[in-house]
């Protein structure tokens, strides 16, 4: 997105957009009524870069969260297995759990 | 004459994965590697304590996703929690079903979380976003059942049967 200066003179703003996989420039104007339109591009682009920005807190934060009942879940498997070993059974192939014979 | 084996003592990080080695070998028979499980499971007190902070600290984390710095909400949150462990403990219960309550207690609150956040913001996430949330719903669902077969699992394998006396009969009540 930006202003672009012609050699007859004024500045010129355009808007960069992709379509279709392909980027698109888009003329908007000139003047005041471009100088709105690179506004409100800019504030735009402020809260996208925001909104991205608090995505990434977000997730960051739940695979905090998250590590931790995994962590939970292996021990606890563990512990389990354990139960179920000393009790007499054994695991055939990861299924089901199978008395000792 | 028979011969002693020291038993290793189980402390420190390496714990889980040497009770990981103990599991396989005494499945295989090893009488040494059962005595073992046998001591971890009876004699470690303050491993089922780390055990536990873990599970304390995943299920705070969890309710702090959801509720954020709403005390109210918090509260509300600790008291189902408090209501479905009471509904899921039995009196024979021991230390490991009890943790494993607890497992399923922090899985709860990880479904519960996942799908209300999805709810929450459906419609205004991105594909990307909306793919990562639909995954972790999905694992969340998938560790919820786990964790409740492998407590059915625990119940009806390793708690011993009870056995009741009645006048010269005796009843043997299997299994929780």
């Amino acid at each position: 997105m930006g202003w672009e200066r012609r050699e007859r003179g004024g500045l010129y703003y355009y808007r960069n957009t992709w379509q279709g996989g392909r980027p698109v420039k888009t003329y908007v104007g000139l003047g005041r009524l471009a100088d709105v339109a690179a506004r409100r591009d800019a504030q735009e682009r402020a809260q996208r870069v925001e909104r991205t920005a608090a995505d990434r807190e977000e997730r960051a934060r739940l695979q905090v969260a998250d590590a931790l009942v995994d962590q939970l879940c292996r021990e606890t498997d563990i512990l389990a297995a354990a139960a179920l070993t000393v009790a007499g059974y054994h695991q055939h192939d990861r299924g089901a759990w199978r008395r000792r014979r | 004459m028979t011969t002693r084996v020291a038993l290793p003592v189980l402390d420190g990080d390496e714990n889980t994965q040497q009770v990981v080695t103990f599991i396989q070998k005494a499945q295989t028979g090893d009488p040494v590697a059962l005595e073992a499980l046998t001591r971890v499971l009876d004699r470690q007190p303050e491993k089922w304590r780390s055990f536990g902070d873990v599970a304390a600290l995943a299920q705070s984390a969890q309710i702090q996703q959801a509720t954020g710095d709403d005390q109210l909400a918090r509260r509300g949150y600790e008291r189902n929690v408090a209501r479905l462990r009471a509904e899921l403990t039995r009196s024979q219960d021991g230390p490991v079903e009890l943790l494993l309550i607890e497992r399923i207690l922090t899985c709860w609150l990880q479904v519960g979380y996942a799908d209300a956040s999805y709810a929450q913001k459906a419609g205004t996430m991105s594909l990307e976003w909306s793919d990562y949330f639909l995954k972790r719903i999905d694992r969340a669902h998938r560790r919820l059942l786990t964790a409740t077969k492998t407590l059915a699992t625990v119940r009806k394998l390793a708690q011993p049967s009870v056995q009741i006396n009645v006048g010269e009969r005796q009843i043997n009540l299997v299994k929780g």
